[in-house]
């Protein structure tokens, strides 16, 4: 194996992997890009139901960091995606993706941060939750925020239509 | 941040050969007379240190090696003591589960901890020094430490919880302080520990305070009786290292 992608790293990658392909649950699935390359994943998540992103597919990536778990992965979606916490180039910015002490958008103190305790399985969940209720204090979108903010139908508006394009319609 | 943590690191093994104590004191050399004069009287009792690298885990670092080096250096004459070690080492995912941890979160680290210690039968000095100067093995038995001191201070929420601050709960404080790779730690982790894995540590505190001439000593005790010496830590403000007193000074300490 080569030194630079650590044993623990990998082994604890193909265990989650396992277990996320046991129990997936209901609208994440995620895995390894290639059986080669473990640091490498692909998820698909649905939209969640009663929000402007219910029926939507949304592809993205997971790049995993070689002292995985110690440091979180990175994630970002490769589809367009309207939110205040999504970055204009599809990098999600939550808390439970930043260790303490990294703290680029002042998270509230109470919220969830990442270490080895989380996992791949508990951030797809948190990115669930973030579609359905945005959080408008830490926004990596300034203008998905304001739209949210001020006129929420129009957002919901904008929001479908980055559906349909990512649904190929 | 980053950059001063990345000097750092290259600066210094995650892990050093123990020196004479006495070389700290070069370290202060135009600086504080009081520090002098401490390390000074500091070496009637103890004569070596091993610095633990100050990345924000030197506590977990310097209590595990400090533990796993006495008891290697102790395995033919009180060989109890790994089995001691090894017997609370297991106990440990016992507690990491009760405290609600998922073993996929933690099995990784905790086999790593108890294969290293199981290996101390026949590691010499110099393998245990490499084998936490490695970053694979010497994070994981940090992160399990830092598992363990967490897990002890959530199923003891009752005794612990009114000593934080800002209206925090244990799960938070453990979230924000304990569980992370670099946070630093305090009291309480020490504490922690020390109960969860009955291995009592003294604290030697090298403060620039003027008052006193004399290094003072803190012990920190688990419930059950010590069955070994405490092991010292030498403590500077924000930062931990391993000291070794003279009549503990077992041959073999590198």
């Amino acid at each position: 194996m080569h030194k630079s992608m650590g044993p623990t790293a990998l082994r604890r990658l193909m265990t989650e992997y396992r277990e996320l392909t046991l129990h997936a649950p209901e609208g994440i699935t995620a895995g390894p890009t290639t059986e080669e390359n473990f640091f490498e994943w692909e998820a698909l998540i649905e939209g969640p139901q009663d929000t402007p992103y219910e029926g939507g597919i949304f592809p993205a990536t997971l790049t995993f960091p070689k002292d995985y778990p110690l440091s979180p992965p990175v994630m970002k979606f490769t589809c367009e995606m309207f939110h205040p916490n999504i970055y204009q180039d599809g990098t999600v910015c939550i808390s439970i993706l930043h260790a303490p002490g990294d703290d680029p958008n002042m998270y509230e103190s109470s919220s969830e941060r990442w270490s080895p305790v989380q996992s791949v399985e508990k951030i797809l969940l948190s990115v669930l939750s973030m579609l359905a209720e945005p959080n408008d204090e830490s926004g990596a979108n300034i203008e998905a925020c304001k739209v949210w903010r001020s006129d929420r139908k129009h957002f919901d508006e904008i929001v479908r239509s980055t559906v349909r394009k990512t649904l190929g319609l | 941040m980053q950059a001063i943590k990345d000097e750092e690191a290259n600066a210094h093994p995650l892990v050093d050969h123990s020196v004479d104590l006495l070389e700290l004191a070069e370290e202060y050399e135009n600086g504080s007379e009081a520090f002098k004069k401490k390390i000074q009287n500091l070496s009637d009792t103890h004569d070596r240190m091993r610095r633990s690298r100050g990345d924000g885990n030197c506590f977990y670092r310097a209590f595990a090696f400090a533990w796993f080096e006495r008891v290697m250096l102790a395995i033919k004459s009180k060989p109890e003591l790994h089995a001691n070690a090894v017997r609370t080492i297991e106990e440990t995912k016992d507690l990491l589960l009760a405290a609600q941890f998922e073993l996929l979160a933690f099995e990784d680290f905790y086999q790593v901890t108890l294969e290293t210690l199981q290996n101390l039968v026949h590691f010499t000095s110099e393998e245990l020094l490499t084998a936490f100067q490695n970053d694979e093995i010497s994070n994981s038995i940090v992160m399990h430490f830092r598992l363990v001191a967490s897990a002890f201070l959530k199923t003891h929420q009752d005794d612990y919880a009114p000593f934080l601050e800002f209206g925090q709960t244990m799960d938070e404080f453990c979230s924000m302080h304990v569980e992370a790779m670099g946070r630093e730690s305090e009291e309480m982790m020490l504490i922690a520990l020390t109960k969860a894995t009955h291995v009592s540590i003294e604290v030697a505190y090298l403060s620039g305070n003027q008052a006193a001439d004399e290094v003072n000593f803190l012990p920190f005790l688990p419930d059950t009786a010590p069955y070994m010496p405490p092991l010292v830590l030498l403590y500077r403000p924000g930062h931990y290292d391993i000291l070794y007193r003279k009549s503990h000074c077992l041959e073999g300490v590198i």
